[in-house]
């Protein structure tokens, strides 16, 4: 099988953080490559660099044994690459036809013409199997249905190398095996198809070889057919745990907040869960299986989610459903920490001191008179170790682990009992990280809990007390974190079985 | 021990050039644009029109300033919360409907003031509820009561003789106080009053935080809409007072006052420094671009230029403003 | 799934059915609204407003505004009657179009300045610009120009012809050319649309261009129509214009909607004024009325956003 595509050597770094690092790979016609690795191992960056999304900070991509250098997703389009990326690049008041025939439609004399996108479109979508009629709206599609759009798109542009993040994670099993055949007929046409999953049994059925990477370096690349579910997990994870975390605790037992009755949308039923005074819990899995949602939903924000929450405080207990915003929430003692600390947040614009007092200020009524708290802010900066020439600086100029100490400083002020944290250190450094997992400690020893969750399964079983495994918005395990391995968390993650029966696995 | 990150520290105010020329650099760029040219026309007229830097003069134009300025504050409230008022024009015109209708004339005069000014409150509140709970476009919105209030006037007032101004609200717009316009003095009170709850109370962090992040202060719990709703009321209101002042500075009922008002609210508020949401400027520099304007409008008259002089002046300064600041942006 | 609607229909078809409505209310309810001499009348009333909602439709349904539209209605009627020649005349003003429609394109596109704020500065330096050609109204049309707003042909007014002119352009324009498929992309993705292919930029500023060139167009019907210039007789336009647009079932936040219903609701204004006028109500009352069906109009499509 001849080398279609290539990246030799390839780095990328944002912001100081190297994401990649010298990592080779290489797509042969007629096959189907498996690209995997734990979360943020650098897969999606690899494969944006092939596809033309980024560029490389060091390394060379080859197309056919020329250089190539794209500059957009059409640069890499028109020779020969298509993406086909979680959130679609359809247009979604289009026509199908009209989205796939976008920027370069054909004309007759001076308009449109219509009637040949609808036929070429009929054309790239039967081979595609998929059976919408060309004038449908993309907006009436199912996911599926526009993953196949996407696909037809490909075929259309004459790709040679397809390229799909993470194909499966929203069909259902009758459009998996749509897509299966799919992939099996565009490989057998010679086609090269980059596969980035986690899903161990998709990438033993479909794939002849596997690219595993771990932490952006290159593990290595195997034929599938020399592998099994066991080695490929011990390559992916497994690396010297480093002494960041703080000791754990030891639960007293009584329960802080207690959570029944969870529905996360469309009748999906949540188990039971609760979290101990002092407790570290962790919400562990594969990416996006609904972790976010049940952090959500417990502050108030989660539209379609619900619960019933209990709050036992010292001698008073309350009962109340989050809706409605987090408003609620904050008024019985749930802080809660969004992932992306610079859209939603923090406010950029304004210093240190005023992103710390405003959780204060926000529980003052709106006439009162706004007070710096200049001690308590001093206080906090101490006690997080927030560095900062003044606290009149904007937040914007602060490093990423400055920036969620500030934010994790405005909830500590407010005295909340409990701090829901989504990636509690996304983008920080390490030194920042072990500085926000003491004080996340010693808020729990003061009588608080925390409840995260986090794609590094290192900080999950380093710093929580006890894992929740989500899959597919269930909780499949609850385990504590005690001598709990990475792998146990992924196969108790992966093993979903086609009725979605949840599998608990014991702990290695 | 974990070695601590020495690139922890990204903060640019810590890097910063700690000499005078820094510090002068730092300081030049946060005045606001009015300044600069409140200067320059200061200058021109130094040397076209010296006349007009006479002292009587100064303070008749800050007297025509007064009503814009109000108008201006009015603006400023709105856009520090992403938003914006067009229906200022629509204010102006109610309030001098009020104000010159027989049955508040025969009012007792701290009515004869209130009403309008409550009336005007509710038209933000109108206009608020629109914004925040049905969330439509704060453009369409205002700009739709604005009509329906010109409309409703001149519906209301057509086949009626025109009303005349109450003696009191005659007083504010045209009375002085040791040769100092009332008019003026009101519009500096009313500064002083309004940066109380912007710098020292509770509303005015508030107001920081939705500016400059409405998404976070979602978020975090912060009562985004009722802090929007309250900068509509308080932007009907000061829209009021400033057509209270003008309708009494004109001394009849008049249909065409403030056709202008929202353009120049705008150019007001841009010059002045602020954009949309930004928690930095405060009053000064709008406030100084009021009086910019009506000096500006005063050197236009005074070289004839009336009128289309004026539209043109204005257009061009907004769109100036508006493409060089990068101000105005579309936030979409 | 069926696909009895096209793609990014919107509320148009309602806007029909509440035309259609209006329509047999008012023939019900008023004897005088039968006529054919009403109903002409009424036509040729609502021309100048459904040629400058075409365009408006164009920059609307890329989730822009135009608010010049009204000031170059009065610029060209002021530039028509003060220039001899008809030729030159229109001319001049479709010039003064085009460049109108870079500024605000340019603005809007490249300086990422909030439409609003742009086509209301325009709008207010035009205005001026206006004033200093035409202070007060007066002038002289050519009577060729007078015939072709006022005339008939066969009986048919000559401004029915016209509308349905401007109708076919511009339906060529937004449902059979690639820039009107653009303007849709724009205003339903814009980023994937950019990522496809699209020039955001040019086809931004071409809208502007040709929403300006629609509003010139009703200027020099509006000046046969008066056979005088006059510089406030557009004053009204821009926002009667996006009233026509959103009642018609555009969406204001682009990418759905069409000229059908910018039609209809042209059609609707202009039946509400002559409704108001049967009624014997004072005509001042009009703006209210169009003020609150747009209140209505963005209450029935609710966004996730707050403010601007």
């Amino acid at each position: 099988m001849s080398v279609l595509v290539q990246g030799t050597g390839l780095c990328k770094a944002y912001e100081g953080v190297q994401s990649l690092a010298d990592v080779s790979i290489a797509g042969r016609a007629g096959s189907i490559h498996a690209v995997t690795g734990e979360n943020g191992a650098g897969k999606s960056t690899l494969m944006k660099i092939i596809a033309g999304v980024i560029r490389p900070s060091a390394g060379q991509v080859t197309l056919r044994g020329k250089a190539v250098d794209f500059s957009s997703p059409l640069d890499a389009l028109k020779a020969g690459i298509s993406t086909v990326f979680q959130e679609f690049s359809l247009v979604s008041n289009l026509t199908v036809a009209e989205t796939m025939f976008l920027a370069h439609e054909p004309r007759k004399g001076l308009f449109l013409d219509r009637p040949e996108m609808e036929r070429r479109a009929a054309l790239a979508l039967a081979e595609v199997g998929l059976d919408v009629h060309p004038r449908r709206a993309v907006s009436s599609l199912t996911v599926a249905e526009q993953q196949s759009v996407e696909i037809a798109k490909g075929l259309m542009a004459e790709a040679d190398i397809f390229i799909f993040d993470e194909p499966t994670a929203a069909l259902n099993t009758n459009e998996v095996a749509r897509l299966e055949r799919i992939l099996l007929s565009l490989r057998d046409q010679g086609k090269c198809i980059f596969y980035i999953s986690h899903r161990m049994p998709e990438i033993f059925e479909l794939c002849d070889t596997a690219t595993v990477l771990k932490d952006g370096r290159l593990v290595g690349t195997y034929p599938t057919a020399e592998l099994d579910a066991d080695r490929l997990l011990s390559l992916m994870v497994g690396r010297e745990v480093e002494a960041l975390y703080p000791p754990r605790a030891d639960v007293t037992g009584e329960n802080l907040m207690t959570v029944t009755g969870m529905h996360l949308g469309k009748n999906r039923k949540v188990k039971n869960f609760a979290l101990g005074r002092g407790e570290i819990v962790a919400l562990a899995g594969l990416e996006g299986q609904g972790q976010r949602e049940i952090i959500r939903t417990l502050a108030g924000l989660e539209p379609d989610g619900s619960a019933t929450v209990r709050i036992d405080g010292a001698g008073s207990s309350c009962v109340f459903r989050p809706s409605g915003g987090s408003a609620r929430s904050l008024r019985h003692g749930i802080a809660f920490m969004p992932e992306d600390r610079k859209s939603e947040g923090l406010y950029l614009g304004l210093s240190v001191q005023d992103n710390l007092t405003l959780g204060v200020h926000q529980k003052q009524p709106m006439y009162g008179i706004a007070r710096g708290f200049p001690s308590l802010v001093k206080k906090l900066a101490e006690r997080l170790r927030i560095r900062t020439a003044s606290v009149r600086t904007t937040v914007l100029s602060l490093s990423g682990g400055n920036q969620q100490k500030v934010m994790l400083g405005r909830w500590l002020a407010v005295e909340a009992s409990v701090l829901l944290i989504e990636e509690p250190t996304r983008g920080v450094d390490v030194g920042a990280k072990a500085e926000i997992y003491n004080v996340l400690r010693e808020f729990c020893a003061k009588g608080g809990a925390v409840l995260f969750c986090s794609r590094e399964l290192p900080e999950v079983i380093g710093l929580a007390d006890r894992v929740l495994v989500v899959s597919d918005g269930q909780i499949v395990a609850d385990r504590p974190a005690e001598g709990l391995s990475e792998e146990s968390i992924l196969q108790a993650a992966m093993n979903r079985s086609p009725d979605s029966q949840p599998v608990i696995t014991e702990p290695v | 021990m974990m070695k601590s990150d020495t690139t922890l520290i990204a903060d640019k105010s810590a890097a910063v050039d700690r000499s005078a020329l820094g510090r002068l650099q730092g300081a030049l760029t946060d005045v606001p644009p009015s300044v600069w040219i409140l200067i320059a026309l200061l200058v021109f007229c130094v040397f076209a029109s010296p006349v007009l830097l006479k002292m009587p003069f100064q303070l008749v134009i800050f007297r025509q300033a007064a009503p814009l300025g109000l108008a201006v504050c009015a603006q400023v409230l709105a856009m520090r919360c992403r938003s914006i008022d067009l229906s200022i024009v629509g204010v102006f015109i109610l309030v001098n409907f009020i104000a010159c209708s027989p049955a508040v004339a025969a009012l007792d005069p701290w009515l004869a003031v209130l009403i309008p000014l409550l009336a005007g409150a509710l038209i933000g509140l109108i206009n608020g509820f629109f914004i925040t709970v049905v969330r439509a476009s704060a453009v369409i919105v205002t700009l739709a009561t604005g009509a329906i209030l010109v409309g409703i006037v001149l519906f209301l007032n057509s086949g009626f003789p025109p009303g005349s101004v109450p003696e009191v609200i005659k007083y504010l717009g045209q009375g002085r106080v040791a040769s100092v316009p009332i008019a003026g003095l009101i519009w500096i009170a009313t500064l002083v009053v309004l940066t109380l709850p912007l710098h020292f109370l509770v509303f005015g962090r508030l107001l920081k935080a939705v500016g400059d992040s409405p998404n976070a202060g979602m978020l975090s719990g912060l009562p985004v809409r009722r802090v929007i709703l309250f900068c509509h009321i308080a932007s009907g209101l000061l829209a009021a007072l400033g057509g209270l002042l003008l309708t009494g500075y004109i001394g009849v009922s008049s249909t065409r006052i403030g056709a202008d008002v929202v353009m120049n609210s705008i150019a007001g508020v841009i010059l002045g420094g602020i954009t949309f949401g930004s928690p930095k400027g405060g009053l000064f520099g709008p406030a100084i671009a009021a009086f910019s304007l009506a000096l500006l409008f005063n050197i236009l008259n005074v070289f004839g230029a009336g009128e289309s002089g004026k539209f043109i002046v204005q257009g061009l300064v907004i769109a100036g403003a508006a493409l060089l600041g990068g101000i105005g942006t579309n936030n979409r | 799934m069926n696909i009895r609607l096209p793609a990014r229909t919107g509320g148009q078809y309602a806007a029909l059915g509440l035309l259609v409505v209006a329509v047999a209310a008012l023939s019900v309810g008023f004897q005088d609204f039968r006529t054919s001499g009403n109903i002409e009348n009424l036509l040729v009333q609502a021309t100048p407003l459904l040629i400058v909602a075409i365009g408006q439709t164009l920059v609307v349904l890329t989730n822009g505004l135009d608010l010049s539209v009204g000031a170059m209605i009065s610029l060209t009627t002021a530039i028509i009657a003060v220039t001899g020649s008809p030729l030159a005349g229109v001319a001049l003003s479709l010039g003064a179009a085009v460049v109108l429609g870079v500024v605000n394109g340019v603005g809007v596109a490249r300086f990422k300045v909030h439409p609003i704020i742009m086509t209301l500065a325009t709008a207010t330096l035009l205005q001026g610009v206006v004033l200093v050609i035409l202070p007060t109204p007066g002038g002289a049309v050519a009577v060729g120009l007078v015939h072709a707003a006022n005339g008939e042909l066969l009986g048919i007014p000559l401004a029915i012809l016209w509308s349905g002119l401007a109708l076919l352009v511009g339906a060529l324009l937004l449902h059979k050319s690639r820039f009107g498929l653009h303007l849709y992309s724009i205003g339903g993705g814009a980023d994937n649309a950019k990522l496809a292919g699209v020039h955001v930029t040019r086809t931004l500023i071409a809208s502007y261009v040709v929403c300006a060139l629609f509003a010139a167009l009703a200027g020099v019907f509006m000046a046969g129509r008066i056979s005088s210039g006059d510089p406030w007789v557009g004053a009204s336009y821009g926002l009667d214009s996006i009233a026509a647009v959103a009642v018609g079932g555009t969406q204001l936040i682009g990418g759905i909607g069409g000229l059908l219903g910018t039609a209809c609701g042209a059609l609707l204004l202009g039946l509400i004024g002559n409704g108001l006028n049967l009624m014997q109500v004072d005509p001042f009352f009009l703006p209210v009325v169009n003020g609150s069906l747009l209140l209505l109009a963005v209450c029935l499509r609710r966004r996730k956003e707050l403010g601007l």
